[in-house]
């Protein structure tokens, strides 16, 4: 099941819904809530579903104090995420759990690159993404998942934009250095 | 004489400098290059970058659509149930009582803190110090009473000081005690009374100090009245029975029976005295009293006392 395309706007709503309108806010839950979710799995979060509840209504309580437009709503969204997921990591106090997802079956491009990525089980990406440390993955999934730019990201992280640039950098040459030696090892 | 290199344009202690070949701006151009080619992976644009970038450029396009197709998650009824409920917004009515209660508490903690640090000065009204003495002694926190002020801090104090003696002291009425002149005052003591020295009656009672808040005769601060013709606490009748230590008084008469241990300071004294553990120090005072026991010396050189004590347990006096 592929979500509804989110509002490509979110000003809007966001104004109907400090308005007291329960119909905008859960057009912003349709448009966040997924999203918030992914992020949230990629990191390696557990239960997902209840953790992203917990942010919404986190987000539903403090609304009347946000002021911003649909971009700046949606930074202020994953900037809760992060900090509950970070909340979530210490109460566990564990290992990120890896999530057991079925391998989706995609469509064959010709470009076996490609294909090979999209063949790859969710678990693999995951297994991708957990050779980048902590920051570094929260910078990936931030600017990728998230749709997230440089400045929003480090707001969220409560970094300077060039420290951003600085681990994202590193992390994609992870990522490459990785993604070279799989290949080489496919070979 | 120095040595130099073969070389004489090179020297090994600098860092050479750049030279005209060298490419400065490079390590920025690359910095630049690395920033562009990052947005252009983030974004999963393949097409113009290295080739060793496309598989980390496909990564992130995968990751990303991956995300999109990520289901929306059923929304819990606690969530809906605060949708419904409306708490998005505070009220203003919720947000000021949480402001007024915060002002509230505000309040009560600095009355209760100049409250305390009052109390613990002694320097409330009278009333009040006693009220939050007694409060704060249900907490086990010892404030004092108002009572409990020195330097004539309170009128209890001033009443207590110089209140005249119920018998002044007739020079010699009833001397011939060798006791202390002006003796503190004991609740049911009988009064070492002083020596009159000139006095051929019954022994002089020293006069007393003034008594704290009319309790028992009893007092622990010297008399602040300088002049006061003493008052007897507690004493009935200044009927000397005791012996007092041998006096200093060089002309006495009189004889003291008192009980007052400690030497009386009253150069003319006509007091009364018994049982007091603070010296007095009315120099003049008249007083009565009751005293049992050995007085110590007393320093009257001059002393009539009167043997008559003050009936009254309290020794309310002159105002100075």
């Amino acid at each position: 099941m592929t979500r509804p395309e989110p509002p490509t706007d979110l000003t809007d709503a966001v104004l109907a819904a400090k308005a007291g309108s329960v119909a905008a806010f859960e057009d912003l839950y349709r448009a966040l809530a997924p999203t918030v979710a992914a992020y949230l799995r990629w990191n390696g979060v557990g239960d997902v579903e209840s953790l992203t509840n917990e942010v919404m209504a986190q987000v539903h309580r403090n609304l009347g104090r946000f002021t911003g437009d649909g971009t700046a709503f949606r930074s202020w969204v994953f900037t809760i995420a992060h900090h509950r997921m970070v909340d979530e990591r210490r109460s566990v106090s564990r290992r990120p759990v890896v999530i057991e997802r079925e391998v989706q079956e995609t469509a064959v491009t010709g470009d076996a690159e490609l294909d090979a990525l999209d063949a790859l089980s969710d678990q693999e990406l995951q297994s991708l993404l957990d050779v980048l440390s902590p920051d570094q993955r929260a910078v990936v999934l931030l600017r990728i998942v998230a749709d997230l730019p440089i400045d929003a990201v480090a707001s969220a992280l409560g970094k300077q934009p060039g420290a951003i640039k600085s681990l994202q950098h590193r992390a994609l040459a992870t990522l490459r250095r990785h993604l070279e030696r799989e290949r080489i090892h496919h070979d | 004489m120095t040595e130099r290199w073969p070389d004489a344009d090179v020297d090994p202690t600098r860092i050479p400098g750049p030279s005209p070949g060298d490419d400065v701006g490079g390590m920025g151009a690359i910095a630049e290059f690395d920033a562009v080619f990052d947005e252009a992976v983030v974004a999963g644009a393949s097409e113009d970058l290295p080739v060793e970038l496309v598989p980390v450029a496909r990564f992130a396009t995968e990751l990303r659509r991956r995300a999109r197709r990520e289901p929306v998650p059923p929304m819990s009824a606690a969530l809906r149930a605060q949708l419904v409920q409306g708490a998005a917004t505070p009220t203003p009515v919720a947000r000021a009582a949480r402001r007024s209660l915060v002002l509230a508490a505000a309040a009560v903690a600095a009355v209760v803190a100049l409250l305390s640090a009052g109390a613990a000065q002694n320097r409330l009204p009278t009333r009040l110090q006693d009220v939050v003495s007694s409060t704060a002694g249900l907490f086990g926190v010892d404030v004092p009473r108002a009572d409990e002020r020195s330097g004539g801090g309170s009128l209890t104090d001033q009443d207590d000081g110089g209140r005249p003696a119920a018998g002044p002291g007739a020079p010699g009425a009833q001397g011939g005690g060798t006791g202390p002149a002006d003796g503190p005052v004991g609740s049911e003591g009988q009064g070492a009374t002083p020596a009159d020295p000139n006095g051929p009656g019954e022994p002089a009672t020293p006069a007393t100090p003034p008594e704290r808040s009319g309790r028992d005769g009893r007092s622990t601060t010297p008399p602040s009245h300088p002049n006061g013709e003493g008052s007897s606490a507690g004493g009935a009748e200044g009927q000397g029975q005791g012996q007092s230590p041998p006096p200093s008084n060089p002309q006495g008469g009189g004889s003291s029976a008192g009980g007052n241990p400690t030497p009386p300071s009253n150069p003319r004294g006509a007091g009364t005295g018994g049982g007091n553990q603070t010296p007095p120090s009315n120099p003049a005072g008249g007083g009565t009293g009751k005293g049992q026991g050995q007085s110590p010396p007393p320093s009257n050189p001059n002393g009539a006392g009167t043997g008559q004590g003050g009936p009254s347990a309290t020794a309310p006096g002159q105002r100075r």
